[in-house]
């Protein structure tokens, strides 16, 4: 005999507002305690990104089966012995865009090819597309999961009724529909005298008035407001009856009720309770002398059977799967017609036989409609099932590795989006099968290298699930134009690569619109939240919108980020260093990782094409150049560079990005050095123009004015060139010895003089040109995308 | 004799010193305006940095994110109130 086949079973249901409390969350808690008990649940699974589960059986925990929902959970399960399916008990909760219900199918079970196996309440939306699927997306949506749902391999109905509806309107075939039932859970038992306490808190003013009982809702099918009409008829003919409507009502539906209780002459005797628990319910349930449901659809009716056990007969609209419930067409009215609803009511509550024999037949019914037979039932049907499919199909193939790169690529980002993009090229062709997405914020899909796939960032999340990814990495530099990448970061923990370890200007740019006294209030709140107890008020205060000011004082804001992380990625030992320095002190942190930097091909030198670069000073030509590559800007210091250039007597060139103020401030400076003819800005180039200046450069410099632990993609650029470099960045002081020429002073004397110096000796020059090169060559990015991949799948190659 | 001497050092002095000593006053009068205008430079070099700080910043914005290519201002603000929400700040913090 094959050993039975278990579930990983899906309670999203559980952690779904408007539905965790309400019959399918019920449903599917007390589904899950049957079939855990049964020994028939592998493992439980919550959605990582909604909220804590209402409702979640204990055992479920204490047996050690509750899990987050997430591909490496997939793959273990599937790695172990035994036949499993993925069930979802509750397949339609996915029906708003842009709502947390909407999550999208898990990808990682689609891909696991899995059997599936789905719990079908009712198709009433298929019925009234119009009430129930208002949008084209709705019902996109809805009939997209239905489409889903026709296609499982074996569908769980909980009534006879929902079983016809699905080879009717889904077209399934009867074989692979089975009908499983409900549970009516012993909690609703007969009065024992135990909550008349808790009768009298809550209604205290119903003691000694008759009522009738129903479960309503916000909602039209619910036959509510033709329930109140009716208790104005049975008022009429003297009928001293209240009506007690319990459920959550929307202040609209509340309104309606009470205006057609108004209506009916009846307005002091409807009472709503509102959301009430199952002790509440079964209070009422066990006071009441009918519970009527007057639906006009139900995909089961579970109220008519917890009613019976409780020892009140209930009467119920003969239509549906309220006919099944209710036992006996005594119980049955027309829902459509007050009149039928009064009759109904007023011949069971006068004809103390007739009210007998009803809850007699709905007893006997609630007697067999236990949890244990529900998951007999299902369980039976996943045998079956386990018997019927060929044993291929309980054979899963491994699953990809799912990478996903939040972030900029070009052409947006510069630096980062250019070395995002580097990166990507190096994942698909990695060693156990990586499967490479870009996350973006570009609008349209962006040029992406083969093997990569595009997803908005809007999409990720509703459309496409973070937790089918087994790593999630974001991208983060120091601008707001980092926003959606840090809100995404937020929601979906993955792993932060920080470029730059200090922060403050994606704060200052964000609040930029601010005026003072707002930007200082939104400012003071995020240094509490980043340094609570000891906040840097001081110097905050005086930093103001300085960025420079800011990151001198030491305000990294990233402590906040780092409550919801998997882990840190950073360019060098500094970085990391100057990380734990931002946060919280003697803590615990999340990991931090140092990557290895990620150089472009290495290229050979062609000096004779130089001249297209079209350097200043063609005069002079033969004095040796030294290049500033990248986006200048202040922390760069241009113009100790320029007074550099005056002392070494060389030509000087900017070839990146320059704002227009700082070109003026490196002419004015050139001038006053009276090099003027030797110092060009040149600003941003194309490719070819970058490896021109590459190929003319005698020296590449690069400054900085403080110490950031951040990398420069300019230098690395410059060592695959074979460029020399000369430069004050601390990280590079990180490679080996001889890789670039390390400047120990900011002093202008001294940089011109070790300019000079270097110039003068071409044996260094070569050698620092070749040990770049070597360097580079050992350090490409698909070196860079093998270690990141290691780090975020926790694969080990 | 000695009188002699005293009175034609004394003219002499007269005759050389004195230019000197206007010149001197003017170089002073000058250095002091020179002083007053690098105070002035100092500021501006100040105010300066201030400006390519916030040109730094806006076009780091641009280039760093390229948001004016990829979201509007309303988009940025609304990311901006949602980020806000995910860490906790209270309603109405900004």
């Amino acid at each position: 005999m094959s050993a039975p086949v278990r579930t990983a079973l899906d309670l999203q249901a559980l952690q779904v507002h408007g539905f965790a409390d309400r019959g399918i969350g019920r449903y599917v808690a007390a589904y899950a305690a049957a079939l855990a008990k049964a020994g028939r649940v592998g493992a439980a699974l919550l959605a990582p990104e909604l909220p804590p589960p209402s409702g979640l059986a204990d055992d479920l925990i204490v047996r050690d089966l509750v899990v987050w929902d997430c591909i490496a959970e997939t793959r273990r399960l599937l790695a172990e012995p035994g036949r499993i399916v993925y069930h979802v008990p509750a397949p339609f909760l996915h029906v708003g865009p842009r709502d947390p219900s909407g999550l999208a199918i898990t990808t990682h079970w689609a891909e696991s090819a899995a059997p599936r196996v789905v719990t079908l309440y009712d198709l009433i939306p298929l019925r009234a597309p119009r009430h129930y699927l208002p949008s084209p997306a709705h019902e996109e949506r809805y009939r997209g999961r239905a489409r889903w749902v026709a296609t499982a391999d074996l569908l769980l109905a909980i009534s006879e009724h929902t079983r016809q509806e699905a080879i009717e309107l889904l077209g399934c075939p009867a074989d692979r529909v089975v009908a499983v039932g409900a549970g009516v859970d012993p909690f609703f038992a007969p009065p024992d005298g135990t909550d008349d306490e808790l009768w009298r808190f809550h209604l205290g003013g119903l003691q000694g008035r008759p009522y009738v009982l129903t479960i309503g809702g916000s909602d039209e099918r619910k036959g509510t407001e033709r329930l109140v009409a009716a208790l104005g008829r049975l008022a009429a003919q003297g009928w001293d009856l209240s009506l007690v409507i319990v459920g959550d009502l929307t202040p609209d539906w509340r309104r309606r009720i009470g205006e057609a209780a108004q209506a009916s002459g009846v307005a002091g005797r409807v009472i709503l309770t509102g959301s009430v628990g199952d002790d509440l319910l079964r209070a009422c349930y066990r006071r009441a002398v009918v519970t009527v449901m007057p639906s006009l659809a139900e995909g089961s009716g579970l109220p008519v059977l917890e009613s019976a056990s409780c020892g009140t007969p209930a009467l119920a609209s003969a239509s549906t799967a309220l006919v099944e419930v209710s036992a006996t067409p005594l119980a049955g009215f027309d829902p459509t017609d007050a009149d039928s609803v009064a009759d109904a009511i007023s011949r069971l509550l006068s004809d103390d036989g007739r009210r007998a024999e009803v809850l007699a037949a709905q007893q006997a019914l609630a007697a067999c409609s236990t949890w244990e037979a529900v998951v007999e039932r299902a369980t039976a049907a996943l045998d079956q099932l386990g018997d019927t499919l060929p044993p291929g199909a309980w054979t899963s193939p491994p699953l990809a590795r799912q990478v996903a790169l939040v972030g900029p690529v070009p052409p947006l980002g510069g630096g980062i989006g250019a070395y995002n993009l580097r990166l990507l090229a190096g994942l698909p062709g990695l060693p156990g099968d990586v499967k490479a997405y870009a996350v973006t914020a570009n609008v349209g899909v962006p040029d992406l290298p083969a093997g990569v796939r595009h997803v908005g960032v809007s999409a990720f999340g509703p459309d496409i699930r973070p937790a089918s990814f087994d790593g999630i990495v974001y991208t983060l530099g120091n601008s707001a134009g980092h926003l959606a990448t840090i809100e995404l970061a937020l929601r979906y923990p993955g792993w932060l690569w920080l470029h730059e370890v200090r922060l403050p200007a994606i704060a200052t740019t964000a609040f930029e619109n601010l005026d003072d006294e707002a930007f200082e209030s939104a400012m003071s709140w995020l240094l509490a939240r980043a340094y609570p107890g000891r906040v840097p008020a001081g110097s905050a205060r005086r930093a103001g919108r300085s960025n420079l000011d800011l990151i001198r004082a030491g305000i990294g804001l990233v402590a906040p980020l780092a409550e919801r992380c998997r882990g840190f990625l950073v360019n060098s030992e500094l970085a990391r260093r100057m990380l734990l320095l931002d946060l919280a002190p003697l803590a615990h942190h999340p990991p931090v990782h140092v990557l290895p930097p990620g150089c472009p091909p290495v290229r050979e030198r062609h000096p004779a094409a130089a001249g297209a670069a079209g350097a200043a000073g063609a005069a002079q030509a033969t004095e040796p150049l030294v290049v500033a590559f990248g986006v200048v800007s202040m922390s760069k210091r241009p113009d100790l560079l320029v007074d550099a250039a005056a002392r070494a007597g060389c030509r000087l060139a900017f070839v990146g990005p320059c704002p227009p103020i700082l070109a003026q401030v490196i002419e004015d400076r050139a001038r006053a050095r009276r090099i003027e003819a030797s110092v060009q800005v040149v600003g941003t180039v194309d490719d070819h123009g970058w490896g021109c200046w590459m190929d003319q450069a005698t020296v590449a410099v690069q400054l900085r004015e403080s110490v950031g632990g951040e990398s420069s993609a300019a230098v690395l650029d410059a060592l695959a060139s074979g460029v020399p470099v000369v430069t004050n960045l601390a990280t590079a002081a990180e490679y080996p010895a001889g890789t670039v020429s390390l400047l120990t002073s900011s002093d202008p004397e001294d940089i011109g003089s070790h300019l000079r110096s270097l110039m003068e000796r071409p044996d260094d020059l070569r050698s620092l040109s070749e040990s770049g090169q070597a360097f580079a060559a050992d350090h490409q990015f698909d070196r860079l995308a093998r270690e990141l991949v290691a780090v975020v799948t926790n694969w080990v190659y | 004799m000695r009188q002699r001497v005293r009175a034609f050092l004394v003219a002499l002095r007269r005759r050389f010193l004195a230019p000197v000593t206007v010149r001197l006053d003017t170089v002073d009068a000058r250095l002091d305006g020179i002083d007053r205008r690098l105070d002035r430079i100092e500021i501006r070099l100040a105010d300066i940095v201030m400006t390519v700080e916030a040109a730094g910043a806006r076009a780091s914005t641009a280039t760093e994110g390229g948001v004016a290519l990829s979201e509007s201002q309303v988009r940025i603000e609304r990311r901006i109130g949602e980020i806000e929400r995910l860490l906790g700040a209270p309603a109405g913090n900004r």
